[in-house]
């Protein structure tokens, strides 16, 4: 019984390029986060706002200018602008490498 | 009542957003900002609730406590009804401590009164809506800052004062005729299950 | 050929209830967050008809958009929508898990609105040729 169910459900194990792709997303997205966009969009702004003026190149010479411009960069790389938790990696980079304070 | 609800959200026109405004997008400088919430017996009562030593102490910062505790003196000492005296005490509070003021009200007050909807429509007039739309945004921006906030009611008077009420009422009595067809078929409903119980009972 | 419609009749009885079990979570999260004061305003997800030109290999025939309701109240300025298109957008896992649910449009608006910005979801994927086929 336990057999005919799982074929009903999971179809007749033929699957196309489509549904396999289908299948490896969905089982790749399982756990998707939400937070980040429901409660952390605000702070993604304000704290990106910071780091802007923090990271900036010009307010470093030499190895630090290096090392600003690499963050800033980084800063304004799509997957990292909005997202609350890289932009906190960001900040902990600019404290060790820039000395930046965040207070 | 459904379908309307669905065709008023049809209503909507979407504008498309392709992928290079996307990404070169100006972040927005009024992201929601929130007015700093707060309701008080008059400015005396929130510079001491305010400006009270102890409220730099967790976590503990000494300069800030050293400040606090001249600023909330000269409070004990100042008159409630003197205005220009408290004003003064404040605008030390937030230069000296960073604290931020409460602008719940004002903010609401002028929210309400500089939304630029109030001027369009069969109450369009063309100097107050550009007033309104100038004045909204800064209105936006400035959400948590009451001396910006003070200074933007001197500009909206003539706003405030056009700001008409029965306006809102209209509105109201609009959605309220959802709310009564609501409950004329609740009530249709009950009464239509009593004399069915009523005629169970009785056969 | 049967094989394949049995498969496409469990796909769609799946897909469903996963498009379900999405919107609700993500209003759950949001309403969560609201509630905590973590966000200054609340969002609300909804199954919208979705801009028919927007198709793509996995698009739902009907009800393909992600409609997302901004609770301010207030106006909000098409800068403040494109924010929140981008912060959704910018989360690769959820847009590879709407386009694959068969979602093919990001709408955004405010509540009392009559504007809102919307987004070919096909586009903000890293995608594969599957989409173009």
């Amino acid at each position: 019984m336990g057999n005919i169910l799982s074929w009903l459900t999971q179809g007749l194990g033929f699957k196309s390029e489509k549904q396999q792709y289908k299948q490896k997303v969905m089982n790749k997205t399982a756990n998707v986060d939400f937070s980040s966009i429901t409660h952390d969009w605000e702070k993604s702004k304000r704290l990106y706002d910071v780091l802007k003026k923090k990271c900036h190149p010009d307010l470093y010479t030499g190895e630090q200018n290096e090392a600003a411009t690499r963050l800033f960069q980084l800063l304004m790389e799509k997957e990292k602008k909005y997202n609350y938790s890289e932009l906190l990696k960001i900040k902990e980079m600019a404290e060790k490498e820039l000395g930046a304070s965040f207070l | 009542m459904m379908k309307q609800m669905a065709m008023q959200e049809d209503n909507i026109s979407f504008e498309e957003i392709g992928k290079e405004e996307t990404i070169h997008a100006e972040q927005p400088q009024a992201l929601f900002k929130q007015p700093i919430r707060g309701r008080y017996q008059g400015l005396h009562a929130e510079l001491k609730a305010r400006c009270a030593p102890e409220n730099f102490m967790n976590p503990y910062e000494p300069e800030k406590v050293s400040k606090a505790n001249e600023l909330y003196s000269e409070v004990l000492h100042t008159d409630a009804q003197a205005d220009e005296q408290l004003k003064q005490l404040r605008l030390r509070a937030i230069e000296e401590l960073g604290i931020k003021f409460s602008t719940e009200e004002l903010f609401d007050r002028l929210s309400t009164a500089c939304n630029p909807k109030n001027f369009t429509g069969d109450a369009y007039n063309k100097e107050r809506l550009e007033l309104a739309n100038r004045l909204y945004q800064t209105v936006l921006m400035n959400a948590d800052n009451v001396l910006a906030l003070e200074e933007i009611e001197g500009e909206a008077k003539e706003l405030i004062e056009a700001y008409k009420p029965y306006k809102n009422g209209n509105e109201v009595h609009e959605n309220s005729f959802g709310d009564v067809l609501i409950l004329s078929i609740v009530c249709l409903a009950i009464y239509a299950l009593a004399i069915l119980i009523a005629y169970i009972i009785n056969h | 050929m049967f094989a394949n419609t049995w498969n496409k009749i469990v796909s769609w009885f799946r897909d469903r209830s996963e498009r379900n079990r999405l919107v609700r979570s993500f209003n759950e999260s949001a309403r969560e967050a609201f509630v905590m004061g973590e966000a200054p305003a609340m969002l609300e997800a909804s199954i919208s008809r979705g801009d028919p030109s927007y198709k793509h290999a996995f698009s739902r025939w009907m009800y393909s958009g992600f409609r997302i309701k901004i609770f301010t109240g207030r106006l909000l300025s098409k800068d403040e929508m494109i924010f929140i298109g981008n912060t959704i957008l910018s989360n690769e896992q959820l847009v590879r898990r709407l386009v694959v649910l068969g979602w093919d449009t990001l709408e955004i608006h405010g509540e009392n609105a009559t504007y809102g910005c919307k987004w070919k979801l096909a586009d903000h994927m890293e995608t594969i040729n599957l989409l173009n086929s």
